[in-house]
This record gives C-alpha cells, structure tokens and sequence, in this order.
C-alpha cells in the first residue's frame, strides 16, 4: 500500500501541467515550497477594430526588393477619444510604489503620446488596487503609486503641469476581487484626459 | 524486504522519468535563462507555496559526522510539493527541512545505512503537509499544518500546526517557521507529546546565484523543557544552478546548545537540491 501511494506521487512529478507553468522559480531557500513569481502577467490587448476590406493589390513584381526596414514594435500607448490607450498594465512591485522595468517601457510611450499630442493639456492619472489589506492602506497605496507614474512621466520630460493624480484605492474595481485574475485586472493606473484644446 | 525495494525502485524511477520529461522541453532563450528572478535578490514576488499545477520536489542527501559515528546513519529523503490552486499547497514530506523547519536532521526515510549503522526501517516516517498562502511580496506568509507518522512501526502520529514567513530586501532575506507537532498516538512510548520548533534563517546573496545561509531557533519539547530543549545551528551555501534547479550545502551543529548536559557533540551535512516542474 506504502509503495503504491508513494508510486503514484513520484510519477504524477512527471504529469505537471505544463500550460500552469508559469514565470515562477524556486529560490534558495529551506522553506521549500518557496518560490519568487513575477508580477501579474499584463492585460489582454485591447479589442482591434477591423480595418476597412483593402482591394487586392496586383502581383508583385519580379525584381528583387531592398531589404525591409525593421519593424518597429508596436506602441504600447494610443491616444483615445477620452484616455490614453494601453495595450499593458502599469506594474508595480507588489505593495510598493516601484515601477517594474517593463512598466517603465510603457509609461515611456505615455511620455511620447502626450509630447505628440500638445493639444491635450491635461490628463489625470488615476490609480485603482485590489481588495486585499485594507481601504487605508490602499489608499494610500494607490497614491504612492500614481505619484510614482507622475514622476517617472515628469522625468522624461512632460510637463508636470499637463499631469493631474487621483488615487481610488478599491473603491472602483473593474473585476472580482475573489479571483487572482480579477485583482491582476484591478489593480492598474489610468489615464483620463480632463481637458484638450477644442478642434483637434 | 520485497515492499521496501519497491518503494525504493519507484523513487529512482518516478524521478528519473520526470526529469527526463524536463529535459526533453527545448532550451529557454539564452537571453533570458537565467531568469533574475531565481536569484536571492531578484525581481518578483515571493510566495511561500506552488502556483496551481506547479510540482517542487526536494531530495537531500543527509549523512551523519558526529565522532566516531560517521556516515551512521545516512539517507536519501525526498519531498514532493504540489500546487493545488494559487493558495493551496500540499506535500508528501520525509525531511525534517520540510516537517519542522530545521535542516540538518539525519536518518529521515529513506534510512539506507542499515539497522547495524543507526537505520531502523528503510521507509519508516512520512507526513502529510498543507500550505495556505497569505501574502506574497517583500514580506510573504502562509500558514502551514499537517499530518506526520514520525514513526511507522510502532504508528506515532502527531498533528503539526505551524507558519511560515519570509522577508526580503535587496540581498537579505529572513524566514521564520515556527510550529508545533502534537503527539496524537504513541504519546508516552516512543512518539512525541508536544514540541515547539522555532526555525529561524538568514540569507544573504553573494553573487547573482550564490547565497549564504545561518539557520539557528530553538527546538523546545513541552514536557521537562530545561532538560531537553536545543538550539541548532545550520550554516549553508545555496547555489541557482538555473530557473528550475536550486543546490544547497548545509554544515550543522544540532544541538549546539542544549538541556541538562549543554550541548552534543553532534554535526550533519546535508546536500541537497530543490527541483520545480
């Protein structure tokens, strides 16, 4: 019976899943099961709107073409109608108001949509948590946090002026709060535009 | 004999095939293996238990140094992990790294000395253990329990009750795991009635994948505390071989401290390795 239970442990270490693989690794440690995961794995791209149908172009022709430019990666950061688009959210290191480095990529295309687009004069950054702690704490998490974002933008370069901060805490979830994946989602930053010059 | 073997067979084999499973992924990108995030003071979030569907398994060589009693006993013990969901973690655990805390216990299952060398049963305790997560971050906890035969012949089982922390900033971290065992069969023969373990290690990152490591705490049987408490002390090197394969050295002095007579003239090594699926 001992052999049998044991038998079935040992090879069902052969049976992970690997599709629950996730970017988690063991750590020195004797606390064993320890491990270090990375930060929540960002949103889902945004919804792409079909393009209109394109007629088909015409054969291409024999000659050899000059070698393609390299593409460039996709903006992360698009302008909308009332806020600034993001393909990824802002990250941070778990209750801390540290960006994560991938998060600095992304806030860099912030930084290039509003030198862009001088003719919005202001956007407000709005900072959003999870549930758990408590209300305070994530308050005043959440205010560190979009401090943190106005800093990092100021520092590369967008006026200070241009950029307002409110912090939510979790008063204004977007997902349920049960789940892993509905924290992930809840805890983000925004970025709503509050005032852009009229005609553009 | 014919159980024992197989048990025994079954080890080697079930960890053979999954390793071997392992090895046949394709190599990660050299541009980012290995992830920082393995490194004692790498980015990310520690969590004391498995994500949902994750494997971890343990397997320390422990050998016995004590004068005069060299390699007598030694053993083979291996822990498996597995992640139930994201909070809840189970494990099948032989070591007493994995039942009380301590590293450096010796003669856990599987005892392969044999009965003349400080063995008794080949495969004679194994415990059940349940993680649950309550924090992951800079400063992660969960709390931990369990169900242990310390002894399969005569059956001694003791209940576990316990915690487990972790604090991290930049190259140091600390863990904290008291618990206490509670004897529930065998209490006055040969079983446990009631110990507090109170493990306490630090870590420090020398280097990207090398780590130094101190484990001291105290072990405080409940009955004739004064007599019969110690105090271990562990000292340890940690080395990320890659993102899924951590090794370990341990030098440690099991009662370097201790009740009555103050002190044994005790040591173990233990090497060891920690492997996540």
């Amino acid at each position: 019976m001992r052999s049998k239970l044991l038998l079935a442990v040992v090879l069902f270490a052969g049976c992970a899943t690997p599709e629950a693989k996730k970017a988690c690794f063991p750590v020195a440690s004797w606390s064993a099961p320890m491990m270090r995961c990375e930060a929540a794995a960002p949103a889902p791209m945004p919804e792409v709107k079909p393009e209109p149908e394109v007629k088909a172009e015409p054969p291409p022709k024999a000659e050899p073409e000059p070698e393609p430019a390299k593409p460039e990666p996709p903006p992360k950061a698009d302008l909308a109608a009332e806020k600034i688009d993001l393909s990824e959210t802002v990250q941070f290191d778990e209750d801390s108001s540290t960006l994560l480095p991938r998060s600095k990529e992304l806030l860099d295309d912030v930084a290039r949509v509003l030198t862009e687009h001088p003719e919005v004069n202001k956007i407000q950054i709005e900072g959003h948590t999870d549930s758990l702690a408590g209300p305070k704490h994530n308050m005043k998490l959440s205010k560190d946090r979009v401090e943190s974002v106005k800093a990092y933008l100021v520092e590369k370069g967008v006026d200070a002026k241009r950029l307002g901060t409110k912090a939510f805490g979790e008063s204004k979830p977007i997902a349920d709060n049960k789940t892993d994946e509905g924290r992930a989602k809840n805890r983000r930053v925004d970025f709503r535009i509050v005032k852009k010059k009229r005609g553009k | 004999m014919l159980d024992k073997t197989s048990v025994l067979v079954c080890v080697v084999l079930g960890a053979t095939l999954s390793i071997a499973r392992a090895d046949t992924e394709p190599e990660a990108d050299p541009g980012t293996a290995p992830h920082a995030a393995s490194t004692p003071s790498g980015d990310g979030n520690d969590q004391l238990t498995l994500p949902k569907g994750r494997l971890l398994l343990n397997a320390l060589f422990e050998l016995n140094l004590s004068d005069g009693l060299e390699g007598k006993p030694f053993s083979i013990s291996p822990d498996v992990w597995y992640g139930v969901n994201d909070d809840l973690t189970i494990g099948l655990v032989h070591t007493g790294m994995g039942g009380s805390g301590f590293i450096g216990s010796v003669g856990d299952s599987l005892c392969l000395a044999g009965s003349s060398s400080g063995c008794g049963d080949i495969y004679h305790n194994v415990g059940l253990d349940v993680r649950y997560k309550l924090k992951t971050g800079p400063l992660s906890y969960a709390v931990d329990g369990g169900v242990y035969a310390l002894s399969l012949d005569p059956l001694a089982i003791a209940v576990k009750l316990g915690f487990s922390g972790r604090w991290r900033k930049d190259k140091l971290a600390v863990e904290f795991q008291p618990n206490v065992f509670i004897g529930v069969t065998e209490r006055d023969s040969g079983g446990v009635t009631e110990i507090i373990n109170i493990p306490l290690t630090a870590y420090y990152e020398v280097a990207p994948k090398i780590a130094v490591s101190l484990q001291t705490g105290a072990v405080l049987p409940v009955d004739n505390t004064g007599d019969t408490f110690r105090i271990p002390l562990s000292i340890g090197a940690h080395y990320t071989l890659n993102e899924s394969l951590n090794l370990f050295l341990a030098f440690t002095f099991p009662a370097i401290v201790a009740g009555t007579n103050g002190g044994i003239d005790a040591r173990t090594i233990t090497l060891g390795g920690t492997y996540a699926f």
